[in-house]
């Protein structure tokens, strides 16, 4: 009985119709939302959720919406259902088929999006090359250790790990860190100022610093500079406390079981099997003015073992390799002589184009098969 | 599917080890720019306070913040902020002018605006506005007086803004403040704590640094974040020359490119092979032999005549680069130094 009832509502049109009114009101909400959330963050809370819990402007009203994911996931489910209980084998149903099929791979091809994709940035300039890029939003506390002459043995720390534990430890490291303080926004000073605490602990600035927590950033150019301070202790005893802070681009060093440490809170790094070099980086104007007609990047991929060729990364024309995709970004602003590209690891970037290819296939498919049915119609009447 | 994906946890991984890259990080457009503040802030100083001004804190993008309030309430703000250079007159003077609700102006009218001042030694430029205030001081009379001056590759602006009239009685002060600055980097602060002087010919090393012994009369100022060190040689009449000593993997793209993209600064056209030949002569430096090349054109930013003397050092895994440009008169007088510097230089300590 229960099945049945739950059979007819997961196929009923209604519960299409109901679930993309509630699409629509949560496109609205969040779009409201990125005013006090800023992009990023209304994008996690509203379409990457299960539930949200939506703070209606001007009154102190928290209205549950169902998130992204659950509107997504019934719609999938929705699209299914329905197509099992009203198809009927034969071709001249073939359009249908393929529009829902293209569907599906919409909806599923999107959510491995958000679960697999990650962002991150490549800074490089002219002459140079880079074999990593780094996070626009996360950040890692590195401790780096430096012995080995030809390579650096990195044990990557997340940086909200900081905020959730208390004792940071790890076989490979001869020290453990417990978290003083961590703040998951700062801001530093070089003079004091109101709010601001001295730190007291190592650090690799050389001059005095001041720092204090800052609530979340919402604005979509900006973002969160974590900062912590740790103390580590060793089995030698306690060498002290260390401040780290993402604003800091030094790494502080510390000697421990005999080997050389750096500690740094830094973006999230994503280290690649090759190198990218930029050869030259061109900002075109249109002639006698400032509007801006293009950008490239000329770069070189070194891939050892596997070869060199050169690319040209244009706006619009990114360079897809290693089933990472590099598009053209930003660049050094100071002498246009550097570039950032954008790079987006996406193992699901294909499906949308042939979602769009399926779902068009099956409309021209369907509006032929009911063209063509028409016309012989006609013919033998 | 539903499930989701579990957050990160602690992960270990090699790496080679990094060529020091002459770049930070990246941040998003519109951040403040993390990396001038804790390595290379610029300093200013100033020989005393003008009576009544009470230092603020210097948060955001100023070095120096003041405030001046007198007993009728009224109050201004003085801030000094240094910015890469760049960036028109025209845009920043209207600006200041949208600042106390003036109509902005056509690029003739900005010199017309603009008075000749002293600040710390060198000459700038003083512009003063006023009208009605924006924002909290909304439509109470507001003058702004700005002193700005280019040091360095950094434009320096000095900026008064408060009431009409404190502000026009702070004019005095304000400008006998200007004359009393001087201007320092962190930079060379870095290299006299290593125990060298930017300019008495002493062993300085940074992190990551090589050693080298830094000529007389060169003054070490910050680099920015894609050189290793930046030097300026100040020569007669005002002239000026550089030096910039920057690094990359490998062969850093290799002697030719790196040629033909000097050769592009002076508006001098690529060179072929053959031509390449001909230019490159060599020295003797740490562990081998380094490229060097003598260009003379004109500097397709300023239009001015300029020479340039680059050096490419190939070590293990790392190219260096060093180059000395600007004035030809005071190239051809430092040549001699600028050699010998990059003669001494013991990559043994860079990493």
């Amino acid at each position: 009985m229960l099945i049945e009832r739950l059979y007819r509502i997961f196929t009923s049109l209604r519960l299409t119709v109901v679930l993309l009114g509630f699409a629509i009101v949560l496109v609205f909400c969040g779009t409201i939302a990125q005013v006090e959330m800023g992009l990023y963050r209304a994008q996690h809370e509203f379409f990457r959720s299960y539930l949200v819990l939506w703070q209606v402007p001007g009154l102190g009203l928290k209205l549950p919406l169902p998130g992204g994911y659950t509107v997504g996931g019934l719609l999938l489910i929705n699209l299914i259902a329905a197509h099992l209980r009203y198809y009927r084998p034969g071709w001249k149903k073939i359009g249908i088929v393929l529009i829902h099929l293209g569907l599906v791979m919409l909806i599923v091809g999107q959510y491995a999006t958000d679960k697999l994709a990650v962002e991150s940035y490549m800074s490089i300039r002219e002459g140079e090359a880079s074999n990593y890029s780094e996070s626009n939003s996360r950040f890692e506390l590195a401790i780096v250790d430096t012995s080995d002459p030809l390579r650096d043995r990195v044990v990557s720390v997340p940086a909200h790990l900081l905020g959730e534990r208390e004792v940071i430890s790890h076989p490979e490291l001869p020290f453990t860190l417990r978290v003083r303080r961590y703040h998951a926004n700062s801001s530093l000073a070089a003079a004091p100022a109101e709010g601001y605490e001295e730190v007291q602990a190592e650090h690799a600035a050389g001059q005095r610093l001041w720092w204090t927590p800052k609530p979340h950033e919402t604005e979509m150019n900006r973002r969160d500079m974590p900062s912590a301070l740790l103390e580590i202790s060793g089995p030698q005893g306690a060498p002290g406390e260390q401040f780290v802070s993402a604003f800091l681009t030094r790494p502080n060093v510390v000697i421990a079981g005999g080997r050389r440490f750096e500690l740094s809170l830094r973006p999230q790094r994503y280290y690649k099997p090759f190198s990218l070099q930029l050869l030259d980086f061109r900002f075109d104007r249109y002639p006698g003015t400032e509007i801006p007609k293009n950008f490239s990047s000329r770069v070189r991929i070194l891939h050892p073992g596997v070869g060199e060729r050169e690319v040209v990364i244009r706006m619009n024309e990114p360079l897809r390799y290693g089933g990472e995709t590099f598009f053209q970004a930003d660049w050094d602003k100071r002498d246009e002589k550097g570039t950032v590209l954008q790079v987006v690891r996406n193992p699901s970037w294909l499906t949308p184009y042939l979602a769009c290819v399926i779902v068009s296939l099956g409309l021209v498919l369907q509006f032929m098969i009911h063209l063509v049915g028409y016309i012989s119609k006609r013919r033998s009447a | 599917m539903l499930a989701g994906c579990g957050r990160e946890d602690i992960s270990v991984y090699s790496v080679p080890k990094e060529a020091p890259h002459s770049h930070a990080p990246s941040l998003p457009s519109g951040h403040p720019d993390i990396h001038s503040m804790a390595l290379a802030r610029p300093e200013l100083k100033w020989e005393r306070l003008p009576e009544g001004w009470e230092a603020e804190p210097a948060g955001g993008m100023r070095v120096a913040s003041f405030k001046v309030t007198d007993p009728e309430n009224r109050s201004a703000d003085i801030a000094v902020i240094p910015l890469p250079a760049g960036g028109s007159d025209l845009e920043l003077v209207n600006l200041w002018r949208g600042e106390v609700q003036l109509p902005p102006v056509g690029a003739d009218a900005v010199e017309k605006e603009a008075s000749p001042v002293e600040i710390g030694g060198s000459s700038g430029r003083l512009f003063e506005m006023s009208g009605k205030g924006t924002g909290g001081a909304a439509d109470q009379p507001t003058r702004i007086l700005v002193a700005l001056v280019e040091r360095e590759g950094l434009n320096w602006f000095f900026k008064m803004k408060g009431d009409d009239s404190l502000v026009s009685e702070q004019k005095p002060a304000f400008l006998a403040f200007l004359r009393s600055v001087s201007f320092a980097s962190a930079a060379s602060a870095v290299a006299t704590a290593h125990g060298g002087t930017s300019a008495g010919g002493a062993h300085a090393h940074n992190n990551g640094r090589p050693h080298w012994s830094v000529p007389a009369g060169w003054e070490e100022v910050p680099g920015g974040q894609f050189l290793i060190a930046k030097f300026n040689i100040r020569g007669e009449d005002d002239a000026q020359a550089a030096v910039n000593v920057s690094t990359s993997a490998g062969d850093g793209g290799g002697w030719a490119a790196n040629v033909n993209r000097w050769r592009q600064q002076l508006g001098l056209a690529p060179a072929d092979g053959a031509e390449l030949n001909r230019l490159t002569t060599f020295i003797d430096v740490q562990g081998g032999k380094a490229n060097v090349v003598d260009l003379s054109g004109k500097d397709m930013r300023t239009g001015q005549a300029s020479r340039s003397i680059g050096v490419m050092v190939q070590q293990p895994g790392q190219a260096w680069f060093y180059r000395l440009v600007g004035d030809a008169a005071v190239v051809e007088k430092q040549k001699e130094a600028f050699t010998q510097f990059v003669r001494t230089v013991d990559y043994s300590h860079a990493h």
